[in-house]
């Protein structure tokens, strides 16, 4: 049932060749959580979106190379890992210090609005942002794949080629990182 | 003295979703520890939804896509052209010549403006309501023959040039005049070839890759506008 499986359609209409319309559902499916996996690596919105289109258009042309080895979402999920780090790459050359302005028209509030505050309970959209940039990328890597894509510690192993007990180290790591900058930036948790 | 077994020992098993022990449970400062631990996995789940993209970021993808099309082929031209260098042939004239298909676009709105748009970098028509025209434009290389087809989804042809009269000959190519009646995305291409047209699919995809497969300069034999969306 598509309903228990939402990739299924997008698998039928690989099997029938029909990749436009493999893609149109795929990005429907997975879209906005893709640009916010490269949203929160990037920290910043062009980029993020250049990201997003670049995983796609890459998805598209890999269709028949897809394997099944792993679910649309993971495979969608490794090239876009894989676009973001090499962004991040060349954001480091073109500057030693990567400097990751936001763009969202808020984003020169450190207080969270209301708005965030009902959405993320104590912790704010910005101050969130800010404490994940502080990370190494690969750090933040991890905690973003475990913690909003909600992959198993197998499925990052997969992803990443790394251990799965040095990703749990790092995702353990990143936790107190973040958990100390949030409470240094006065969010009470 | 606080007790700060959770940072060193209980994080581990938190982020593992491995049961705790009995003294995470006792110890106050460590429920303290991992209720703020809680606190973070959870304003991480929730940000999940925090940025949308631009309400446009599907269309450009679409253009991507059909402007790696345009330039696959390109890597073994250059090579060739890199080999044919290295042994000193001379080679005349850029390959990408002013002969180059061209499908360009306008959406005829009742008496309203006509928008300009299409793949040769004008501001694309990507949206349009059901029953209006589309026009579209194709400039055939010389001595070529041209068609332009227009898809619905991927598998609906529903207008090709050669089949029509509301496609005619115009002085350097081919102006047909399409009527988009029912909601959808439709996709144009132009195909151009020397010889006979090869025949229509039924399949965009299936019709772009045959026109690539009989040319020698990919840019001279298909091309494809931005998706346009009915509705």
């Amino acid at each position: 049932m598509t309903q228990d499986n939402p990739e299924a359609a997008v698998h039928e209409a690989m099997g029938r060749g029909d990749y436009r319309q493999a893609l149109t559902l795929l990005m429907g499916l997975y879209g906005k959580s893709i640009y916010n996996y490269c949203r929160h690596m990037l920290g910043h919105d062009a980029n993020a979106e250049e990201a997003l289109q670049t995983t796609f258009a890459q998805a598209f042309v890999d269709f028949p190379r897809y394997a099944r080895r792993a679910p649309l979402r993971q495979w969608l999920q490794g090239i876009a890992r894989h676009r973001c780090l090499d962004m991040l790459k060349t954001m480091r050359r073109e500057s030693k210090h990567v400097e990751r302005p936001e763009t969202t028209p808020d984003a020169e509030s450190d207080e969270p609005s209301a708005e965030e505050r009902l959405h993320f309970g104590t912790v704010g959209r910005q101050q969130l942002a800010h404490c994940l940039d502080q990370l190494d990328a690969e750090v933040r890597d991890a905690i973003l794949l475990r913690f909003m894509e909600e992959l198993s510690y197998e499925e990052m192993a997969k992803l990443t080629g790394k251990r799965a007990a040095t990703l749990q180290m790092r995702v353990a790591r990143a936790m107190s990182g973040l958990r100390k900058c949030l409470e240094a930036s006065g969010v009470t948790l | 003295m606080t007790c700060d077994r959770f940072e060193t020992e209980g994080l581990a098993r938190f982020v593992a979703g491995e049961p705790l022990e009995a003294h995470f449970e006792e110890c106050a400062d460590c429920r303290a520890a991992r209720a703020s631990y809680q606190s973070v996995a959870s304003a991480l789940q929730q940000a999940r939804g925090a940025y949308s993209p631009p309400g446009d970021w599907e269309a450009k993808v679409w253009a991507r896509v059909a402007r790696n099309r345009s330039t696959r082929r390109w890597p073994a031209v250059l090579g060739f052209a890199a080999t044919a260098a290295a042994l000193g042939v001379f080679v005349l004239g850029s390959l990408r010549g002013p002969e180059a298909l061209v499908l360009t676009a306008d959406a005829e709105r009742g008496t309203g403006p006509v928008v300009r748009g299409g793949a040769t970098g004008r501001s694309d028509v990507r949206s349009m309501a059901p029953g209006e025209v589309l026009v579209l434009r194709a400039k055939v290389p010389r001595g070529k023959q041209g068609d332009v087809r227009v898809y619905r989804g991927a598998n609906e042809l529903v207008f090709q040039c050669a089949n029509t009269p509301a496609c005619v000959r115009v002085k350097d190519g081919l102006e047909a005049r399409v009527t988009l009646d029912r909601a959808g995305i439709y996709r144009a291409i132009g195909i151009a070839s020397d010889g006979p047209l090869p025949a229509a699919t039924g399949n965009l995809d299936a019709d772009y890759a045959q026109a690539m497969r009989s040319c020698d300069r990919p840019q001279h034999c298909a091309t494809e506008l931005t998706p346009i969306e009915v509705r």
